[in-house]
């Protein structure tokens, strides 16, 4: 087992099926089926944060570079 | 970016990864450099909180998954280190520091995983620019697509119960999830674990907290996920 791996990284999990069942296309939209403006609008980005900016200030040039009216971070490095 | 914010908040408490540079004030023998971070810093240790940190200062646990040293150059120590969230990998330099008696700081420091996210799809400032640009003046959306993530990578790592159609309108108001709700769960779930509630189409509906086991789920009645942040809008699976 490689031993560099997160806890949730060494779980395999596996689907139990209580009861099959469809989905209408009527309703939401798969992930990569979505439009690309509601992705932008409610997605995730991997910055690779420069050293010298805060991550709030990222944060700032992101929303800035995509013109919309939020983003956040999920955490500082310290 | 908009409700996927709150997603990533969720992130504070998964586990994270790091490389850091460690420097030693004085020289170690290398065998003992290993052998104390070996028995003293892999597993469970005890950290105190730095005085600038939002937690209030008194010794905590935290497991350090792994650390491997991978360079050792004089008295600089590269290593990735593996750790639960709120693991202050500074202190963590110090403590070794005073474990080998040589003192040491941290001279460089990088996230390389926080839960679910690592290097492989970091994207730059400027990228986002230059796939922002081609999205908006030529209208092709092939980088933009590929640099954002849609909000349910955010849930990557957290184990899932998927649910029929009929339900996600009441969890969507921050109903629990009750068992008939369920189509299939992921098989390793205990009680009191994050779970990440999905359409059948694998849209994040809301994350909770798991009132019994997976086997349990599969059964015929009872709370099984206790709502407690929702992600869908209310009216997107309006079954009339």
């Amino acid at each position: 087992m490689n031993e560099n791996l997160l806890p949730f990284e060494r779980i395999e999990q596996k689907i139990l099926i209580r009861k099959e069942a469809e989905t209408d296309a009527k309703y939401g939209s798969r992930p990569e089926e979505r439009k690309t403006e509601d992705i932008i609008n409610y997605g995730i980005v991997n910055i690779d944060k420069p050293k010298g900016p805060t991550s709030h200030q990222v944060s700032d040039y992101v929303q800035r570079i995509l013109g919309i009216t939020k983003a956040g971070h999920s955490g500082t490095l310290e | 970016m908009g409700r996927g914010t709150r997603i990533v908040q969720g992130l504070l408490t998964a586990g994270k990864e790091y490389i850091a540079i460690m420097h030693l004030h004085r020289e170690a023998d290398e065998k003992n450099l290993r052998e104390t971070i070996q028995k003293n810093f892999i597993g469970k240790i005890l950290q105190m909180p730095p005085i600038k940190s939002s937690v209030k200062r008194q010794l905590r646990p935290r497991t350090i998954y792994y650390l491997d040293i991978l360079e050792i150059d004089g008295q600089d120590v590269l290593f990735k280190v593996g750790t639960e969230a709120g693991t202050y990998i500074r202190k963590l330099i110090h403590d070794i520091g005073q474990k080998l008696k040589t003192g040491a700081h941290m001279a460089e420091l990088r996230r390389t995983k926080a839960g679910p996210f690592d290097e492989s799809t970091l994207v730059t400032l400027q990228e986002l620019i230059d796939s922002y640009h081609y999205f908006k003046e030529e209208q092709n959306e092939k980088f933009i697509r590929k640099a954002i993530q849609p909000l349910e990578a955010g849930a990557n790592h957290l184990p899932k119960a998927w649910v029929f159609d009929t339900t996600v309108e009441s969890l969507c108001h921050g109903s629990d999830l009750k068992v008939p709700g369920i189509g299939k769960v992921n098989d390793k779930i205990n009680k009191d674990d994050t779970v990440a509630i999905m359409t059948l189409k694998n849209e994040l509906v809301a994350i909770g907290t798991a009132q019994m086991n997976s086997t349990e789920m599969t059964g015929e009645k009872g709370v099984a996920v206790r709502t407690e942040k929702v992600f869908m809008h209310p009216g997107t699976y309006k079954i009339s």
